[in-house]
């Protein structure tokens, strides 16, 4: 290329570049950027894809620990209600004083959950915990903040049985007693 | 008066020579601290809000929009554009902090050379009619040498920072720059050319006169953009714009001319020590320095105040000469034509790559340099013809 084709084509690939620059900026305030204004807006997400903060039913639980168990970083607090001896108890009728699980360490791998022999926990669609110290960080699913949203079959066969036994209502009281608030309708 | 005098008859009467004197700075200081608190400021953070919204829809995301003002009831986002302040004074709080093994006192005032390298290109700078600081007969050749006090405030800073990064970057800008203000003072000699004169508001008046190009009257006025300096000897001054144009580019250190504070090679370059508020100011320096150069570009070669606002202002509302409405008219005329130049550097800026120091120097010296003199023999001819 010679002296002149090198102007020549300085000049052209100058302006194509502005016109690149310019057909971006035009689309960008038409229409609106790429970007989402993040607080305000959400990119959708899929629920049965996605692992985000767990979801847990905490009249179903059994208090096995087998999710605590397989948690490879150990984020998962269990303790349950002690029975007429002082042991914890297990199985249908334990009651849940403490499900606790650390956000500050869970890695979201989802191996908590396959263990679970009631399958009431799951890893759901919520990815937002913001706060300002390490506390903050852990939630206290006892409480009952964020249920199972999808329910398998064994999982509605335990809720029918658990029914006809009365069980909800009973460790709901049980709970309540304790001084542990239930944020949510039950199952049943 | 000078020295001698000074020294010899006045030394009697002290007492009024030293209030002689403080007046002298009050005067002058006074006007240039309202300047500054007028123009420069609010220039510069509206350069680099602009630079940020405009960059961020090049790169299709939104820029800065969330700072606004909560006073009480009054709440509401003002499209981020109070997000230069808040920066502002993030960097007012922040240390002063000087690299151990720096020459401590090079390094304190770079940045404020810097700083008044481009506060002192706003003195000559015509906002309007009688709108102007000082209207010298050396205008064009003040502004050349001012805005080469840059280069020294930059060599400062990278010679006293004790970083290699610093150092190299500086001696990027002094040979970069150092280099454009040949095409530059070239280029800038057209419209000298044309004129007769250095002095700025005749080289304005000049282009709002019938416009003679090679030496043919056209019979329209001048202000309705023929009579601007950009179409004399046409078409050899739209050349002549387009390369001081690039030379302003080289000399504000703008992309693709970026190179003293190439990020990916030098960090930043003579910036990389500098924190706080004198980093700051050279930031806020570089953008009072990008509008002030755009107004010279616009008054040298876009009719600076005069043009068809300015035309419509006193032709088609009546506005007196030197009344409120021609000054407005006027001042309305220099900043659309200012702005339009300060946005077309950012658009560049977000849209070129940087070049190598040797594409620089070549673009200068190869090109710049033989079409800048090309188009002044052209402009002398057509000087020559009327």
């Amino acid at each position: 290329m010679g002296y002149f084709g090198n102007i020549w084509d300085g000049i052209r690939t100058t302006a194509q570049g502005l016109k690149l620059t310019t057909s971006v900026f035009a689309r960008a305030v038409t229409k609106g950027s790429y970007t989402l204004q993040y607080p305000e807006e959400n990119l959708p997400i899929d629920p049965v894809t996605h692992r985000g903060i767990h979801e847990y039913d905490v009249d179903r639980c059994i208090s096995c620990e087998a999710c605590a168990k397989a948690c490879p970083v150990d984020c998962i607090y269990i303790e349950s209600a002690p029975d007429a001896k002082g042991k914890p108890t297990k199985g249908k009728v334990s009651v849940m004083t403490r499900f606790d699980i650390d956000y500050s360490k869970c890695l979201f791998c989802g191996l908590c959950v396959p263990p679970c022999p009631s399958e009431c926990i799951q890893l759901g669609a919520r990815y937002s915990l913001p706060g300002h110290t390490r506390d903050e960080m852990v939630v206290h699913f006892h409480e009952g903040g964020y249920p199972v949203a999808e329910k398998t079959d064994h999982a509605k066969k335990m809720i029918e049985e658990f029914r006809a036994e009365g069980l909800y209502a009973k460790k709901r009281a049980e709970r309540a007693a304790l001084g542990i608030p239930t944020l949510r309708p039950a199952d049943g | 008066m000078n020295l001698r005098e000074l020294l010899t008859e006045h030394l009697p009467q002290m007492p009024e020579a030293i209030s002689g004197i403080v007046m002298a700075l009050l005067l002058a200081l006074i006007p240039a601290l309202l300047v500054v608190a007028a123009v420069v400021t609010p220039v510069g953070l509206l350069g680099v809000y602009a630079e940020r919204r405009l960059s961020g829809k090049i790169q299709d995301r939104s820029g800065p929009n969330r700072v606004g003002i909560s006073i009480g009831p009054i709440k509401h986002h003002l499209w981020g554009l109070g997000q230069s302040v808040a920066d502002g004074l993030k960097l007012l709080g922040k240390e002063d902090f000087v690299p151990p093994g720096g020459e401590k006192v090079l390094f304190l005032i770079a940045p404020l050379i810097v700083f008044g390298g481009s506060l002192a290109l706003f003195a000559v700078l015509p906002f309007g009619p009688n709108l102007v600081g000082a209207d010298p007969n050396v205008g064009i050749f003040y502004v050349l040498s001012i805005g080469a006090l840059e280069v020294i405030g930059v060599l400062m800073a990278g010679w006293a920072s004790n970083n290699k990064w610093s150092l190299i970057g500086a001696m990027r800008e002094v040979a970069q720059v150092g280099s454009y203000e040949i095409p530059m003072g070239i280029a800038a000699l057209c419209p000298v050319l044309m004129t007769g004169s250095l002095r700025l508001s005749e080289i304005i008046s000049r282009q709002a006169a019938e416009p003679v190009i090679w030496g043919v009257h056209i019979p329209i006025p001048g202000e309705l953009f023929l009579g601007w300096n950009v179409f004399a000897a046409f078409p050899f001054n739209i050349i002549t714009f387009v390369i001081f144009y690039i030379c302003c580019l080289a000399n504000l250190k703008r992309a693709p001319f970026d190179l003293p504070e190439c990020e990916s090679e030098l960090v930043a370059g003579f910036l990389t020590e500098y924190s706080g508020m004198r980093w700051g100011l050279f930031f806020l320096g570089e953008y009072a320095a990008m509008f002030a150069l755009s107004g010279i570009g616009a008054t040298l070669f876009l009719g600076g105040w005069t043009g068809p606002v300015h035309y419509l202002a006193v032709h088609g509302f009546g506005a007196a000469p030197g009344g409120i409405g021609d000054i407005v008219g006027g001042a309305i005329e220099f900043t659309w034509k200012t702005s339009l130049l300060f946005i077309l550097m950012i658009w560049v800026r977000w849209t070129l790559p940087r070049m190598r120091l040797d594409q620089v120097m070549r673009l200068c010296y190869k090109y710049l340099v033989p079409a800048a003199m090309v188009c002044m023999l052209a402009t002398a001819a057509a000087a020559l013809l009327g």
